[in-house]
């Protein structure tokens, strides 16, 4: 087997993982960035796949169409990002569970039926390092922050 | 979908043998206990599933059920010879990774899921899951790219799989910009100059921009719980295990490719066109390509962007129109009339 063909298998199997994760995480997570970030990892491994074939052939026709991908994605994003921004908008979360009600008629409804409780060695948010001078920090304009 | 194909039709036929005569099961048992791909699929499997959040204590069903599927799988890959091929190191890896995976499963089957030991444990069984992937590769000859490959290789699936099981969907942002700028470097191994440099601008903007929406939308109070849990009890387990047997459809379609490729005319093909790919001027070279052959699809793809553009614009306008009540329309107008000195009685 030579070595171009090797080369082809590797990046073959690593597109495959990763659109396997992808697809776990699209079906497994809930909330709606975190679903839209696996559907761009999916194109990532597919898009993996295609170079590696064009490779292999020798032609442009993997390359070209990977480019049309990154277009594509890029309207997606722009247009998923709003979806996003007006769903929020109406309920207040970004769970995707709460869409239920317009799920087909006769089907019963899911509900949540036990919630993991929130532990105080859980909340590690990340830090930024400060810089500049600290603002004056307004209490009421803080109370009153709009949320988007 | 080829390889799933081969495995169903393959279910059918080890159904057959088994029904015929016992000595080749016993054989093909042999080869499948020592085939890493197989331990591979359930010590990934199981992994992947104890990273993810879930809701709570997992009872019995999640954790049968995907015993059964890893099991039947088993019996599938019994009937490919190819798998049994390795050494006695990979022998020696497969029956560790076998107690390991058994001691495991009793342990935390026993205690609660949602901890950092459930979540350590399985983040082993994915990395093991993911040797045993990388064994059942060939290697490339030279070993600078070889190293090179893996270790791009393992970051990227590390770094995919922790991107899906963050709790907070800041970490799982930063997870995924990681992953992008691995692929880039992939591309680059490829030698898609053009592209890896393409995905880092293109997908780093895209991930600033996710990023602002988090820090925007994200909530003050600390996770949220549908960040904390999937959906029900067994979801999570079933979906790792879905997912994990398309990536064996997928790797056994792919083991099968070398018996095509190997005699084919493909890499005869590819050493007519004179490695065009490889071009010193690759992007000159890509460039001629695109906007000759494909000009109409770039056009296309330009009149997409607008019309993308414009419906992101019209989604957004729409939805703050009709965010403000007419209550609070009254208010907005009642306040800059107050604003402009106008009594509105």
């Amino acid at each position: 087997m030579t070595d171009e063909a090797v080369l082809l298998q590797n990046f073959l199997a690593i597109g495959a993982i990763l659109f396997a994760v992808g697809l776990i995480g699209f079906i497994v997570r809930r909330n709606m960035i975190v679903m839209f970030l696996c559907v761009e990892m999916m194109l990532q491994g597919v898009s993996l796949s295609l170079v590696a074939w064009g490779r292999f052939h020798g032609d442009w026709g993997g390359q070209m169409l990977v480019i049309f991908i990154i277009t594509v994605a890029a309207c997606e994003a722009a247009i998923a990002l709003g979806l996003i921004l007006l769903l929020f908008r109406q309920s207040g979360k970004l769970d995707i569970a709460f869409w239920q009600n317009v799920r087909e008629e006769g089907q019963p409804p899911y509900v949540d039926t036990e919630v993991p409780e929130e532990r105080e060695e859980d909340q590690l948010w990340p830090r930024l390092t400060p810089a500049g001078i600290e603002p004056e920090v307004n209490i009421e304009e803080q109370l009153h922050r709009p949320r988007v | 979908m080829t390889g799933l194909l081969a495995l169903t039709s393959e279910l059918s036929l080890i159904i057959g043998t088994l029904l015929a005569d016992g000595s080749p099961v016993l054989q093909r048992l042999s080869l499948l206990v020592t085939s890493p791909l197989v331990w591979a699929i359930m010590v990934g499997a199981i992994g992947i599933w104890l990273m993810l959040p879930r809701s709570g204590r997992v009872g019995g069903a999640g954790w049968w059920l995907s015993v059964v599927a890893l099991v039947l799988l088993l019996l599938i890959m019994a009937v490919n010879p190819a798998m049994g091929e390795l050494g006695e190191l990979v022998l020696v890896f497969a029956i560790a990774a076998c107690i390991t995976a058994c001691l495991i499963g009793v342990i935390s089957w026993i205690t609660p899921r949602d901890n950092f030991v459930a979540r350590a444990i399985g983040a082993t069984l994915a990395a093991a899951g993911l040797v045993l992937v990388v064994i059942t590769l060939p290697p490339l000859v030279d070993i600078g790219p070889r190293i090179l490959f893996w270790a791009l290789a393992g970051m990227t699936a590390i770094s995919a799989v922790a991107t899906i099981s963050m709790k907070s969907p800041i970490y799982s942002a930063l997870w995924f910009a990681l992953t992008i700028l691995i692929t880039a470097g992939l591309f680059f191994m490829q030698g898609a100059q053009f592209l890896a440099v393409a995905t880092v601008v293109v997908y780093a903007g895209a991930i600033i921009v996710t990023f602002l929406f988090l820090l925007m939308l994200a909530q003050p109070e600390g996770h949220e719980s549908y960040d904390r849990m999937s959906w029900g009890r067994s979801a999570s387990a079933v979906a790792s295990v879905c997912g994990v047997l398309m990536a064996a459809g997928l790797a056994y379609a792919i083991n099968h490719l070398q018996y095509e490729t190997g005699a084919s005319s493909a890499p005869a093909v590819a050493a007519t066109k004179a490695k065009d790919v490889l071009h010193e001027e690759h992007v000159a070279k890509l460039g001629s390509e695109l906007f000759s052959q494909h000009l109409v699809s770039v056009e296309i793809g330009g009149t997409l962007l607008l019309v993308a553009l414009v419906g992101a614009i019209v989604i957004v306008m729409r939805s703050r129109s009709e965010a403000l009540t007419n209550q609070s329309r009254l208010a907005v107008y009642s306040n800059g009339a107050k604003r402009r000195g106008v009594n509105l009685d």
